[in-house]
């Protein structure tokens, strides 16, 4: 694995945002990296920290919030040292970005061919004609059909799995080293979605690597290789997707995947892991998953776990580690 | 549990639901067909499940059964008497028989009132005394401690907020409850939570379920029998361990392949061209047939009738696998 | 896995949810310097209307009388603001303008809420033809510049400093018919409201306790800044003449009294003028900071 060439290095961030009396930890030193040619998920519920690690690495995050890190390198590239102007000829050309719902994304007034154009003759720096052209090759690229159409249309007279499709185009027409995901398909119906998964799978080929966050499971196994599961500001298990998905370590990781429902389950009961995600502002004190954890020893409370590799290439940071078979 | 002998509680006819925008002088501009004559029968003691993608009407279909929104034709029957019209005073009270849980619990409980004012509403609309009392029963029901009754919704979790919009429809001691994607805006976890919280309600209270949802493998843990909606109508309808097993209709058969499962055995997905067709344009003939692989010259031009495929299901197709000839 | 009880301690656990902690609107302000001191302006007048015959040394000169032989004197010990052109002292007038300004100014919007409001909330709430009806009687009057329709209602009402206060209570409320039912509008099709009349709740009482208090946020947003406006819209009808009628120590009528005499007692405009641009600054810092801290809360997430 280490023979692939590293595309991006995360060493542990932390975020906080500051609020008027309080400071939210939400991403509380998260450590990971991607090679070229990967697909990698990050998987977590709500309040894990998932999209702002994504945004910690962008830099797209809101003035009252600081972010530090040991390193934040892509394609050897230090991102945290760059300026504000310097972030900006990143965005878009080294790292593009596909969000949950397309439609707040995409600028009502213009035609589809006026915004494509615009992000590529920044970034290309070639003349509009050229521009079109390649936008054109990118909607053919994703499976639009009747792309002229599409080119000459504006946003509300397209569906929303177009959209996406639009702004997946979009994101690959100044050819990224990486292209993240936030929740791609989400607000998508089933049979658009599959569409849309189909797509990001074939298109692995063209980006460098992939960074794909959702909350559902199911889909991480389906496009990623490798997976991150994140719980309250931290990573608890990462490693192959297949090794995580059915030999899960971490309790956290098994109590997710025993509470989503199967097609195949004859019991009508689901178990699922009792309490709620604990509050960013005041964690629990050692490992943050203690207090709904059902194997917690004592120590579980005091110290937080370090990470290890208890299998090669499968990182999980318990103290009790279940050997069980998952699923 | 099996629901077969069972009297039934809920039956609706021939239920059409048009939305027409008429110009000033009555003429009839654009018609959208939401509901479009569909029919079914829920038995009493059973979940019956309506899924389908957006557009297809299960929503439309959940305000109908709710009273929410008038009838333009059909009947909607409960417990054998006619509640299509409700000016009538005796239809308002069998009306309140049936409730709702609403899909996202920020906005379905009232942000300005306490929860104990939330749950106070549906006791004094009925005229009861000893209010406390049965507040505390009803949280105790849903598992959140009497201390919630001083509460403001946003100081709960969308779970919480989710299980008092359950408490809210059990407070009007309900035969019926509708459940409108109940788990859709909520984590895998808190959906377990909610879900086997649904079920001990369901044997306690000896209530019938109509759940509304796109999500699959809901359906199959928590229905007996589920209905399959397309642009208005219904594809495919039956128990759901046959249909689950062995569907008949082709878009029955695309839905299970389409969403993503952990489970290691799935169906080879089968991936639509093209988007949902809007309810305002319907195609003529099988409402499915541009984007139906199986698609033939007949499908354009009849829209086919349910018949029976066995086991107690029902499918409307042309041509289906079973070798059931067209005319 | 049976059924877990959540036993939650009042203060203790906190959702990851809301990190919020408690803040009263109060402190809020507090912290948003500016608004707090419009608040500790208006309190400060609001001290002063109450107990403004006792803080003017001459309050009958608010009132009727003359002292010619004192007319037009300068600033001095006796008389802090000077006097005007019948020998009033002119500190005290403004002093005991306050009543009226404030008093007028209060039932003012008193009387375009009660008439605004709930007009607002039916329209919102019920539509279709009710709603059109309603909007097409606010489009009228909004159709008018405010200032001249109030004028004109005056005059017909007989000039006066409460047929002034009625015209623009009359000429105000269709601002706040537009702002409730706008929220009565987007409130109507919320899941709260649908569930209330899935229980049988009567249309009115859905109004009363469903729509109405979630609307209070912008329309206390809105009192507090147009108290301000209405001020200066008594005291611009003051200064036309159909409002306030001399004797009467309205800040408005005064300034327009005090016009004549600009070159020789500049003291007489000047200092009503400044009143009323103290009450109206403190009513906009209030009102804005006010919209700063109640419209995020309310904004439906």
């Amino acid at each position: 694995m280490d023979t692939m060439e590293q595309l991006l290095n995360v060493e542990n961030l932390k975020t906080y945002f500051k609020l008027m009396d309080s400071t939210v930890m939400a991403v509380d030193g998260v450590s990971f990296l991607i090679n070229r040619g990967e697909a990698l998920g990050v998987a977590g519920e709500t309040g894990s920290g998932k999209t702002v690690t994504v945004n910690s690495i962008m830099r797209n995050l809101p003035l009252n919030a600081y972010v530090t890190a040991d390193a934040i390198t892509l394609e050897g590239i230090d991102l945290l040292s760059l300026s504000e102007k310097q972030l900006h000829s990143v965005w878009g050309k080294k790292i593009a970005m596909i969000f949950q719902n397309p439609t707040s994304f995409i600028n009502p007034l213009f035609t589809i061919e006026e915004q494509m154009t615009d992000v590529i003759c920044f970034h290309e720096k070639v003349k509009n004609k050229q521009a079109v052209k390649t936008a054109r090759e990118m909607l053919v690229l994703v499976g639009m059909p009747d792309p002229d159409v599409v080119l000459k249309s504006y946003p509300f007279q397209l569906s929303a799995g177009m959209i996406q499709r639009i702004m997946i185009a979009l994101s690959l027409s100044c050819n990224p080293s990486l292209l993240i995901a936030d929740e791609p398909t989400t607000a998508l119906d089933v049979t658009i979605q599959a569409q849309i998964l189909k797509l990001l799978g074939d298109i692995k080929a063209h980006t460098g690597g992939l960074i794909l966050i959702t909350h559902n499971l199911a889909i991480i196994k389906d496009i990623c290789d490798r997976v991150v599961i994140m719980y309250a500001g931290k990573i608890v298990e990462w490693g192959d997707v297949h090794q995580v998905m059915y030999l899960p370590m971490h309790p956290y990781t098994k109590g997710l995947l025993d509470a989503i429902p199967r097609l195949n389950n004859q019991d009508k009961r689901l178990r699922y892991i009792p309490g709620n995600i604990p509050s960013a502002i005041d964690p629990p004190s050692g490992c943050r998953f203690s207090p709904r954890c059902m194997v917690a020893v004592p120590i579980c409370f005091e110290q937080e776990p370090p990470m290890c590799e208890k299998v090669p290439g499968h990182f999980v940071a318990c103290y009790v580690i279940r050997k069980e078979r998952g699923i | 549990m099996g629901a077969q002998k069972s009297e039934v509680i809920i039956k609706v006819d021939g239920l059409k639901k048009y939305f027409e925008k008429k110009n000033l002088r009555g003429k009839v501009l654009k018609c959208l067909k939401a509901v479009d004559d569909i029919s079914f029968e829920i038995y009493r003691g059973e979940s019956f499940g309506i899924v389908g993608e957006s557009g297809c009407g299960k929503s439309t279909t959940a305000m109908l059964l709710s009273g929410l929104y008038p009838l333009t034709a059909g009947r909607i029957e409960f417990k054998g008497v006619d509640i299509s019209d409700d000016r009538n005073a005796q239809v308002k009270e069998h009306r309140k028989k049936i409730q709702m849980v609403f899909q996202d619990p920020t906005t379905s409980i009232d942000p300005r009132m306490k929860i104990r004012a939330t749950l106070e509403e549906p006791f004094a609309i009925q005229k009861i005394k000893d209010m406390e009392e049965h507040i505390d029963e009803l949280l105790r029901t849903v598992s959140l401690d009497k201390t919630f009754k001083d509460r403001y919704p946003h100081e709960l979790s969308g779970g919480q907020k989710q299980r008092i919009g359950i408490a809210r429809a059990l407070a009007m001691s309900p035969q019926v409850i509708i459940l409108d994607e109940p788990t859709s805006a909520v984590d895998v976890n808190v959906q377990a939570q909610i879900i086997n919280l649904l079920e001990e309600i369901k044997e306690q209270k000896d209530l019938s379920y109509i759940l509304i949802t796109h999500d699959l493998s809901v359906v199959k843990i928590v229905c007996q029998r589920v209905a399959v909606m397309y642009l208005g109508k219904i594809m495919e309808q039956g128990p759901v361990d046959p249909i689950f097993a062995a569907p008949h209709h082709p878009y029955t058969k695309v839905l299970f392949s389409n969403i993503p499962v952990l489970d290691d055995v799935r169906p080879e997905r089968i991936i639509l061209q093209g988007d949902v067709p809007s309810p305002s344009n319907i195609p003529t003939g099988c409402r499915f047939h541009p984007r139906c692989p199986n698609a033939q010259a007949y499908c354009k031009t009849e829209e086919p009738q349910m018949r029976s495929t066995g086991n107690g299901c029902m499918a409307a197709c042309h041509y289906m696998e079973k070798g059931t000839e067209v005319i | 896995m049976g059924m877990v009880y959540e036993i939650r301690e009042k203060s203790n656990e906190k959702t990851s949810e809301h990190p919020k902690t408690k803040n009263t609107v109060l402190r809020q302000l507090w912290k948003n310097k500016l608004s707090f001191f419009g608040l500790v302006v208006i309190v400060i007048w609001f001290l002063i209307a109450i107990f403004a015959p006792l803080i003017a040394p001459y309050p009958e000169d608010a009132i009727a009388s003359s002292h010619i032989e004192n007319r037009l004197k300068s600033l001095s010990t006796e008389h802090w603001f000077g006097t005007d052109d019948l020998g009033r002292d002119v500190f005290s007038r403004v002093i005991m303008g306050s009543r009226l300004t404030l008093s007028v100014g209060v039932l003012a919007i008193f009387i375009t809420m009660c008439i605004g409001i709930p007009l607002g909330a039916i329209a919102g709430y019920f539509g279709g033809k009710l709603d059109e009806l309603v909007m097409r009687i606010t489009d009228v009057f909004l159709a008018f510049p405010y200032l001249i329709l109030a004028m004109v209602i005056a005059v017909i009402l007989k000039p006066g400093l409460y047929s002034a206060m009625l015209a623009i209570s009359l000429t105000w409320w269709p601002y706040y018919t537009r702002l409730v039912r706008g929220q009565a509008l987007s409130l109507r099709k919320q899941p709260f409201v649908l569930a209330a009349k899935m229980m049988g709740l009567s249309n009115s009482r859905i109004i009363l306790r469903h729509i109405l208090p979630n609307c209070i946020g912008p329309i206390i947003v809105n009192a507090s800044l147009d108290l301000g406006l209405i001020i200066l819209a008594t005291a611009s009808l003051g200064f036309i003449g159909v409002g306030a009628q001399p004797p009467t120590a309205e800040w408005g009528l005064m300034i327009s009294e005090g016009r004549q005499f600009f070159m020789v007692a500049p003291w007489m405009g000047i200092f009503p003028g400044i009143a009323i641009f103290l009450t109206v600054l403190g009513f906009n810092l209030l009102g804005d900071g006010l919209r700063d801290i109640l419209d995020p809360q309310l904004r439906p997430r």
